[in-house]
């Protein structure tokens, strides 16, 4: 699993920090920031779903 | 203003968000509303407004900034009068403001509230809280509302302003009557301009005794493209840190202390398992999403079949959207580990509420200090609580013991 996100869409809810803190962050504005580029463990699958589902501006997108 | 006080003959063509029934419990309205025929609404009243209930419409409205416009942004017309004078152009950047203005109005102030720049505020935050609750837990008896979540945000905000605690009082009563004062057009011009007059003399004292670091320098100092920011700007987000931080704020504290204090279950539930703070505090603010804001139309356009014009305000009801079933299984229902939470609160697209992340730092450390010295509590009386609404939503008296 890895995770794309459209900076452009992102408004900074921070919903997907609150909802998968160790694959999302902030950045100096805000804005959501990626902390893994890479293959997301599998452990996180289910926070980094939740963080998708809880992007009130569908600025997240999964790979699977 | 008559307009509050005729009988509402059809919701979807007459609604009044300031009918009594509406201010305290608005949401069987929004219901009504949202699963008819006709789940965009009009009514004539205060020169007429749509209203949208359904998460999808009012996310779509949030999202095309061009068409609604935020040149007003407040559910009622601005009062007569509220155009002229030396500081009428000051608004509240970046809320009142549109595109292309409205990107450099918010970017400057994003960083201060981004969540690692508002985190310095929770040890003050918890120990103001601490001391509100010194202030009446010998008594037993306290009103949730004006005895402990008014006080928290304006102090918060005074402290990140850089101004005087003293001002609480004032603070206030500028805000209640800019914001939830619906028949008394002088004191909402007057609230404004008090705002805005006291603002001036900050910034004057500033220009003649430059201080290090606080907010108000900062914003003084920002340069656009090599030039001072106007200060029309710089007083412009002073009166947007109070009408959209303080109001806004408490009304979600309210509503979750009178929340609380109804549902033994739930506190018991955040005590037992404290992990569920982070989902809890998106779920009150779900179904208590406190703001209502408005759009004003560009240009004609028939928006989902209803023949909008130029001008007309559409009341972006956030508040009905959060709860649409189509969206929010048992929306109705606070469910404080609820896990696809995909809701608006704080708005959506460019205008989403700049102060988010400070907004749950209060709500939080407000609910997690009450619970942690005040664990047993119950409304005194139900029926007795009195509440804020159109623009704001929350109690304003609220009751409890313990």
């Amino acid at each position: 699993m890895k995770v794309l996100l459209d900076y452009d869409s992102c408004h900074g809810h921070q919903m997907c920090a609150i909802a998968a803190p160790d694959v999302f962050g902030s950045d100096e504005i805000g804005n959501a920031k990626v902390l893994i580029t890479g293959e997301i463990p599998a452990e996180l699958h289910t926070k980094v779903r939740r963080a998708e589902s809880n992007c009130p501006e569908r600025a997240i997108t999964i790979i699977e | 203003m008559t307009d509050t006080q005729k009988p509402v003959t059809d919701i979807l063509t007459d609604y009044d968000i300031f009918a009594p029934d509406f201010i305290k419990n608005p949401y069987p309205g929004y219901t009504e509303i949202r699963e008819s025929q006709c789940p965009i609404a009009h009514t004539e009243r205060y020169e007429g407004s749509w209203l949208p209930t359904r998460y999808e419409d009012v996310v779509a409205i949030a999202q095309e900034y061009e068409t609604f416009t935020s040149r007003q942004i407040l559910v009622m017309p601005p009062a007569a009068g509220r155009s002229e004078g030396p500081y009428a152009a000051v608004g509240a950047p970046p809320i009142t403001s549109d595109p292309p203005d409205h990107h450099w109005h918010r970017r400057l102030i994003l960083p201060v509230f981004a969540p690692q720049a508002v985190a310095q505020y929770e040890p003050g935050t918890r120990d103001l809280c601490n001391a509100l609750i010194d202030e009446f837990i010998d008594k037993g008896v306290a009103d949730a509302a004006s005895d402990y979540a008014q006080h928290i945000p304006v102090r918060v905000i005074s402290k990140m302003l850089g101004v005087p605690l003293t001002m609480e009082d004032e603070f206030t009563e500028w805000v209640r009557g800019a914001l939830e004062n619906i028949t008394d057009a002088e004191r909402r011009i007057k609230s404004f301009r008090s705002i805005v007059e006291y603002f001036i003399g900050e910034v004057q004292s500033r220009a003649a005794n430059p201080r290090e670091d606080d907010f108000i320098t900062q914003l003084m100092n920002t340069e656009v493209e090599g030039k001072k920011v106007p200060i029309e700007y710089v007083l412009g987000v002073c009166n947007l840190m109070l009408v959209a931080g303080i109001d806004t704020t408490w009304s979600a504290i309210g509503s979750c202390m009178w929340h609380m204090a109804q549902h033994p279950e739930h506190r018991k539930q955040l005590r037992e398992n404290p992990d569920l703070w982070p989902t809890a505090i998106e779920e009150l603010l779900r179904v208590y999403a406190p703001v209502t804001m408005a759009r004003i139309v560009d240009h004609d356009i028939e928006f989902q079949g209803c023949p909008m014009k130029a001008g007309d305000r559409v009341l972006m009801a956030f508040p009905a959207a959060n709860r649409d079933p189509r969206q929010f299984e048992n929306p109705d229902e606070v469910i404080l580990d609820r896990q696809n939470n995909r809701h608006v609160a704080f708005g959506s697209g460019i205008h989403r509420c700049a102060g988010s992340n400070l907004a749950r730092l209060e709500l939080r450390v407000a609910l997690q200090t009450w619970l942690e010295r005040i664990p047993e509590f119950e409304l005194i009386d139900p029926t007795s609580v009195t509440w804020a609404g159109g623009q704001v939503h929350g109690p304003r008296k609220c009751m409890v013991k313990f």
